[in-house]
Order: structure tokens, then C-alpha cells, then sequence
């Protein structure tokens, strides 16, 4: 009878749960197959599971895509979770199929979830790495092999060593020896080159083609650690707060499972990472967990089967959390008049009209107050939403937060359905900015407990918004003042564009030609070849360089009204793969005198 | 002529087998097209010179990067970009883990600066041969050296071990020896114990900071 009782209440227990794969032992690769066939199987009008790509022996790359339909969106926003680049980290896989089956099994009841996949497709890729897998979960052929500890792929090297360590391979600060090695029979060596790998590039050819990555989560054992970017130094990331205020979110929600802290520093470097490419190349916010067990003793890669179902217990919520941060537009600021918190936003997104100042024209050293309004179109409150304003030199940065960016002020708010005027008393800085102006860009960024932004990017983030805006007076032939900095960690070229048909018919903007401005600026002889070989057209800049560029404004007659003058700079980054451009505005209202 | 002809293939015969020392194991590289180098600099030129005109790397080392040459034009290109391009001797940039003995026993450990000399890295010290990496040439350099070379049936692997240090900069310190560290924790004493794999090299190299390890198995 007690027997009986037993199987009754665990057959109900998982019953409770909902899911249809079980979590008592560690599957082989061919069981991990089939169980994402399982998944596609149980929820056809949710899932449909693609070949990525193959790896080095050829075995593929298999993802599973959850969202409301089984076609490929690319309107919607994307949510990357992908596990096993190393080979010995089996828990992992564990991890993202119980992520995997929980949300799919609890999707018919829950309504956020089912609105979170009207915006996003979710992307699971439970083995990145299939060929260390199956040499990992292969029987030893002979003693002091060690095969279940096996951490790269399994890439003949051709010097009698095999394997490349698919988490030292990517292209962002590849090949720095204090993240990863060059010898080949170390277990960090990074490979010949940045992406000489089959699985990465596999995998970096497929998240380029993601039109808006929100999110990627890389899952890795052991040590209960929830890692963000830098990996490959100690130094802050652009947008370190963010990352940060996620990865504490999500230790809190990791804690309030079975009580476990996961810490937030590993305590060495790592170069050429996964997640340091990503927030990179694309400024899309992505982590690294380590998962159970915890970090005593050395048989962590091989925990005994019952730690599964609890490290994928702790960790489900916080996949889910990150989900309801890319998708939800619960609590916003708008980028431009007619913003209607679609991400990414279009007009002109340094144009907030949700962020002023009273008095309008800022003068240096004077205490100003500082409007940002935070809408809510959750219909009901929405408590404890940290907004915090920060200003910037005008120049190139349409980042929030960023490495040049300065806090204002930051205020915990609860907002009502109808949205909240939050206000900070702003002594605004005494002296000019670069070009000599008494002018500032003023950003906000907003977050809350489930709707954190992603990014640092304005137009991609409804929680982020900026204003850079100023007046001038231009008499015919007069020069509006443009500055730029190449603010990225690496060499890039700077397109300025401006509203040319937005202008008045006679108005004409000239400025010097490229040539010319780029006469100004000492390049190093490394960016010079890669500028050629990407035959570049825009002005080159080496991280960190500034560079004015004169407008010059010519009109036949004086208009009626001001003139909005709008600019716009591209930097573009000098690197191989997408190319993704980052930038900001400037608008001038101009008036115009003879 | 009989006799000449005997003459003849009995001088072959000599020389061939003077040439193919049975205790002498041939190396060539895995991969016989010619190497070329070029100066680059960082990992971004490197995948630029990938993707823009699909140089084959081989290998990047600090700021050379070494490729496969694939025709005349390839190299053209390169030079009218400002590289410099070097012709490399594919018995220096190709390099083999070996076991190396001498009479049938692991070197003495008086040889190591003898192999240092030649530009060979001690892997791991086993009972009756020492692991070791070193280009082609250097390689076949040691077995006219009289030092007995073999081709290891499976890839050498490091040990299990634990690793006492006192703060966490050491833990980088470790990580930058190419250790594989599995994870590391504080211990009762405030002292760091890392756990990890490393190969015997990489041993001596920590027991040389002042690091304590010990050998799982």
C-alpha cells in the first residue's frame, strides 16, 4: 500500500508540473534528440525544430523554436537559451529541456505566456557542442582517458591533439592569452583563428540572422554562478548597470526556489566568450549561469541525477523573467511623439517628448528640474519601478546607460495606469561641451521586476528613451557644429546624414567632404588595412577619437517658423560579420536670420 | 653492364635504408601546402582577411598570422592592401605532441634544458617517456640526437588536481597557465582551493609561484 502511495504521488507530482519528459537521469545525445522530438510532437502548433548547421564530424545542430505559431517571424523579437558548448557540462542540457517542456506545458493556462509569444519566438539550442557530447558520453577506451570530462569539440588539430574550446573561439577579444590559450592541448585553447570553428560559426551565422535578438542565455556548469559581460577583463561593460540589476533579478528569483545564491564573479578571465560577442556585436543583454552543483570539490561536472530536477526548478523562473522583459510593454517611455513602445521604434528616437526641462535653455551651473514621464499601459499599477536619468555629451551615444554617460539621479516610483511624471533636481554642469555648446543629451531608463530592459540601445528598448535637442540662431551661411566620438571598443566608420527633405526648398546643408575630415584623424596602420579591406566610405575613427564636423547652412529667404534641423551619425563598426550600426541624433531648431 | 646495374641497385639499396632509420619515426605536416605569414594587428584583421578574401588560416600567433597559400593573386591582393608577406618553412609553423624516450626510458631530467634549447615543451612526465610538443624540424633534430620518438596512441590528457592559492588574483594567475580550472571556492582558512585539470608543465610552473598541489589521481 505504501508503495503504491508512493507512485501515486510522484506520477502526480510531475503531473502537477505538467511536463511530459522526466528528469531522473542524465540523457545520451540520442535521447536528447528524441526528446525534443517528444516536445515538437506533444506541441505541434508551438514548436518546430530546425538544423542549425553541423558541427565538425558532421553531426547537426538542432533548434527548437517555441513560440505562437511554427513560421519564422522575424517581426518578433528573439530570445536565444542554448546549453552544452562544453562537452562535460550534461546538466545543462537538463536544464533547458525542463525550460523548455515547463513553458510549452504551461502555456494553455498562462495568459503573460501566451501574450509574450504573440512578440517574441523563443530559441532553444540544448547542444551546441554534439560531437564533445558524444565523445563525453562515450565509455573510456582506455584508462587515464577521462572522456566524461571532455570540455572542447572534437576537431583533429593535426599535432596529435584534438578539440577547440567552443567558449574561447568567438570573435570578440579573441586569442588574448590571459582568457584562453594557444597551445592545443589545453582545454581553453581558442582555436587558429576567431571563429575557425564549424559549431561557432554555425551558431554566430545563425543569431546574425535574428532580426531582434532581446536576450541570449548561455548555460554552463558548475559553481551556481550567474555571469555577465566582461568576461574577457574585470573592467565594466557599457551599460554595467543593467546587466547588472538582470543578473541580480534573476539571483533573487534563482534564491527564492530552494533557497541556493548563485555568486556573480568567477574570479578569472575568459576571451573570446560567448556572451561578450554578443553584447558586443549587438548590445542585446546576455548571461552566462553556471548551474549546480556548488563549487567544493572536483566531480561537479557529474553530479548525481537528483540534483537535476532542483538546478532546473531554480532556474526556470528566471528564463521565464527574461522572457517577460522582452516581450512585455508594460511600463515605457515614449522615443518620439506618436511612439507607440514598438521595438524597435522608428521617427527619430532622440526626440523623447516624455523627457524635458524647466527652464528649457540650460544654463551652466543652473539647478534645473528634470521631467521624465513613465507610461504604464498595464491598465492596472505598477509598484516599485526604478527610473534613473542620466546626461551625456551630445556626441555620438544613443546608449543608455554608457561608458560616457553621467547619473543624474535615481527614484523608486510606483506608477498608476496613467502614467507618472517623475522629476530630479539637475545642477546642470558648469563649462561647455566637446564643440563649446552648453548643451546635453538627458536619457532615462526605466525597470521594474518584470520588465527590465535588455539593451542600452534607445530605439530598441521601450524602457529607454533620450532627449538631444537644442536651439540656435544661424545667419545665411552659417555653420551648425556637428561632433562625433567613436565611442566602441573598436576601429569605425561614421556616415552623417541629414533631413535634407524635410528642409525648406532652398535650404541647403553642405559639409566638407570625407577626404577632408578624414585628413584630420591619425589612423593606425592595423585599421587602415581593415578599412581598405572592407572598403570603407564613411569616416574612419579609432576608438575614442572625436571628430567636429562643420555644417554649413545656406538659405535664400527667412521662413515663417523655425527650421528643425535634424542630423544623424552612424558609426559602423570596423569588424567582420553583421555589421551592426550605432548612433544618435542631434536637432536643431533653427532660427533663421539675414 | 650486369655488373653495373648490380652495383647501382645494391648503392639504392644502402641508401634507402640509411635514409629510413628503423627507430626514426618520419614527421611531415598533416597538411603539405606551402605557409605563408603576415603581420596583423589584432583578431578582427585575422576574421577580415577570413571573410573579405578567404585566407585559410592556420594559425594566428600574437600578431602573425600564418595561412595556407592559396594562388598568386591572393598574395597580390595582399600586398596592395600594405601586408607584408613572409614565406615560412612548414617544418617551423607545424608542430606534434610526441612521447620521447631514451633507451627506452624517460629522459633525465638533466635533458630538460637540452630540449628547451630546441624549443620543446615538456607536456607531462611519464614513468618510461615524457610528453612533449615541438615543431617538425626541432623533432626530427632530437631523434638525430639520439632521443627515440613515438607517435602517442591517444591524445595525452591532464591530471586531477587541487590547488591551494591565497587570493583571487592568484586564481587568474592559474587560469592564464592554460589550466582548466573546473571551479574554486574560499576555504575554512580564507586560503582559495582550486579545483581543475593540468598538465605536469603547468604543475611545476605553479609549484614554482608557490602554490600548493596535490594530484587527485
Amino acid at each position: 500500500m505504501k508503495t503504491v502511495l508512493i507512485i501515486i504521488a510522484i506520477s502526480i507530482g510531475i503531473n502537477l508540473q505538467g511536463q511530459i519528459l522526466t528528469y531522473t537521469s542524465f540523457r545520451t545525445p540520442a535521447q536528447v534528440d528524441a526528446a525534443i522530438n517528444t516536445l515538437h510532437s506533444a506541441y505541434p502548433a508551438l514548436t518546430s525544430i530546425q538544423t542549425l548547421g553541423n558541427s565538425y564530424e558532421g553531426k547537426p545542430i538542432k533548434v527548437l523554436r517555441i513560440s505562437n505559431s511554427t513560421v519564422n517571424d522575424p517581426t518578433k523579437g528573439d530570445v536565444v537559451y542554448m546549453s552544452l558548448i562544453h562537452a562535460r557540462e550534461w546538466i545543462t542540457v537538463e536544464t533547458l529541456l525542463y525550460i523548455a517542456d515547463k513553458m510549452l506545458a504551461q502555456y494553455s493556462t498562462n495568459t503573460q505566456l501566451q501574450n509574450d509569444m504573440k512578440r517574441l519566438q523563443i530559441w532553444i539550442i540544448p547542444v551546441c557542442n554534439p560531437d564533445g557530447y558524444y565523445f563525453s558520453s562515450t565509455p573510456d577506451s582506455f584508462v587515464g582517458e577521462n572522456r566524461r570530462y571532455w570540455r572542447k569539440n572534437r576537431k583533429n588539430n593535426g599535432d596529435m591533439t584534438y578539440g577547440v574550446d567552443l567558449n574561447r573561439n568567438w570573435g570578440y577579444q579573441w586569442g588574448l592569452l590571459s582568457g584562453s590559450s594557444n597551445m592545443t592541448i589545453n582545454e581553453t585553447y581558442h582555436g587558429t583563428g576567431p571563429f575557425s570553428e564549424n559549431e561557432t560559426q554555425v551558431l554566430r551565422n545563425f543569431i546574425s540572422g535574428l532580426t531582434n535578438l532581446k536576450v541570449l542565455v548561455s548555460y554552463h556548469s558548475f559553481s551556481e554562478l550567474y555571469l555577465r559581460p566582461w568576461a574577457y577583463t574585470t573592467a565594466d561593460p557599457p551599460g554595467e548597470q543593467t546587466l547588472k540589476s538582470i543578473v541580480q533579478r534573476n539571483i533573487g528569483l534563482i534564491q527564492s526556489v530552494h533557497g541556493l545564491v548563485y555568486s556573480e564573479n568567477i574570479g578569472y578571465t575568459s576571451s573570446g566568450e560567448t556572451t561578450d560577442y554578443i553584447w558586443n556585436q549587438n548590445r542585446s543583454a546576455a548571461f552566462t549561469p553556471e548551474l549546480r552543483p556548488s563549487p567544493a570539490g572536483s566531480g561537479g561536472f557529474a553530479p548525481p541525477p537528483t540534483e537535476i530536477l532542483p538546478c532546473a526548478e531554480e532556474n526556470y523562473p528566471a528564463a521565464i523573467a527574461l522572457i517577460h522583459d522582452a516581450a512585455l510593454p508594460h511600463v515605457w517611455i515614449r522615443d518620439y511623439t506618436g511612439d507607440t513602445g514598438t521595438e524597435p521604434s522608428t521617427g527619430y528616437p532622440w526626440e523623447s517628448p516624455d523627457i524635458w526641462t524647466v527652464p528649457a535653455v540650460l544654463n551652466q551651473g543652473a539647478t534645473v528640474t528634470l521631467h521624465v514621464k513613465v507610461n504604464n499601459s498595464s491598465g492596472a499599477p505598477i509598484n516599485n519601478v526604478t527610473v534613473e536619468a542620466y546626461y551625456t555629451d551630445p556626441r555620438i551615444t544613443l546608449e543608455f546607460p554608457s561608458l560616457t554617460s553621467n547619473l543624474i539621479g535615481s527614484q523608486v516610483v510606483n506608477v498608476p495606469p496613467s502614467g507618472k511624471d517623475v522629476t530630479f533636481s539637475w545642477v546642470t554642469p558648469v563649462g561647455t561641451n566637446i564643440w563649446g555648446e552648453r548643451h546635453w543629451c538627458v536619457g532615462a531608463v526605466i525597470k521594474q521586476a518584470n520588465d527590465m530592459p535588455l539593451t542600452t540601445v534607445v530605439n530598441r528598448s521601450s524602457n529607454i528613451a533620450c532627449h538631444n535637442f537644442n536651439t540656435t540662431t544661424i545667419i545665411d551661411d552659417g555653420l551648425l557644429q556637428v561632433a562625433a566620438t567613436n565611442y566602441l571598443a573598436v576601429a569605425a566608420e561614421l556616415n552623417v546624414s541629414f533631413n535634407q527633405n524635410e528642409l525648406p526648398a532652398d535650404w541647403k546643408l553642405t559639409m566638407a567632404a570625407k577626404e577632408e575630415l578624414q585628413r584630420s584623424i591619425k589612423l593606425t596602420p592595423g585599421t587602415i588595412r581593415k578599412s581598405k579591406l572592407l572598403n570603407t566610405q564613411g569616416i574612419v575613427l579609432e576608438p575614442g577619437q572625436t571628430i567636429k564636423i562643420p555644417i554649413k547652412v545656406h538659405f535664400e529667404k527667412i521662413p515663417p517658423k523655425d527650421v528643425l534641423v535634424r542630423i544623424k551619425g552612424d558609426l559602423i563598426p570596423i569588424v567582420a560579420g553583421k555589421r551592426v550600426p550605432v548612433g544618435n541624433g542631434y536637432t536643431y531648431e533653427v532660427k533663421a536670420i539675414k | 653492364m650486369k655488373t653495373k646495374l648490380r652495383l647501382i641497385f645494391s648503392i639504392c639499396i644502402i641508401l634507402s635504408i640509411g635514409a629510413c632509420h628503423p627507430n626514426q619515426v618520419k614527421l611531415k605536416p598533416a597538411d603539405s601546402r606551402p605557409v605563408q605569414s603576415v603581420e596583423i594587428a589584432d583578431a578582427d584583421e585575422a576574421a577580415l582577411l577570413q571573410q573579405q578574401l578567404g585566407l585559410e588560416i592556420k594559425e594566428v600567433q600574437g600578431n602573425r598570422l600564418y595561412y595556407y597559400l592559396k594562388d598568386k593573386d591572393q598574395n597580390k591582393k595582399l600586398i596592395d592592401l600594405g601586408y607584408s608577406v613572409k614565406d615560412e618553412n612548414a617544418m617551423q609553423v607545424n608542430y606534434k605532441i610526441v612521447e620521447l624516450s631514451v633507451n627506452g626510458k624517460a629522459p633525465d631530467t638533466s635533458k630538460v634544458e637540452e630540449l628547451k634549447k630546441y624549443g620543446i615543451e615538456v607536456i607531462n612526465k611519464e614513468e618510461n617517456y615524457w610528453v612533449v610538443r615541438g615543431s617538425l624540424e626541432n623533432l626530427n633534430q632530437l631523434q638525430k640526437l639520439g632521443y627515440t620518438i613515438k607517435i602517442p596512441d591517444k591524445e595525452p590528457r591532464p591530471r586531477e588536481v587541487e590547488i591551494k592559492v591565497s587570493a583571487y588574483t592568484d586564481v587568474q594567475k592559474v587560469n592564464e597557465l592554460g589550466v582548466d580550472i573546473y571551479s574554486s571556492q574560499v576555504s575554512k582558512d580564507s586560503s582559495i582551493i582550486i579545483y581543475g585539470g593540468a598538465f605536469d608543465s603547468q604543475i611545476e610552473k605553479m609549484l614554482g609561484m608557490g602554490y600548493q598541489v596535490t594530484k587527485k589521481k
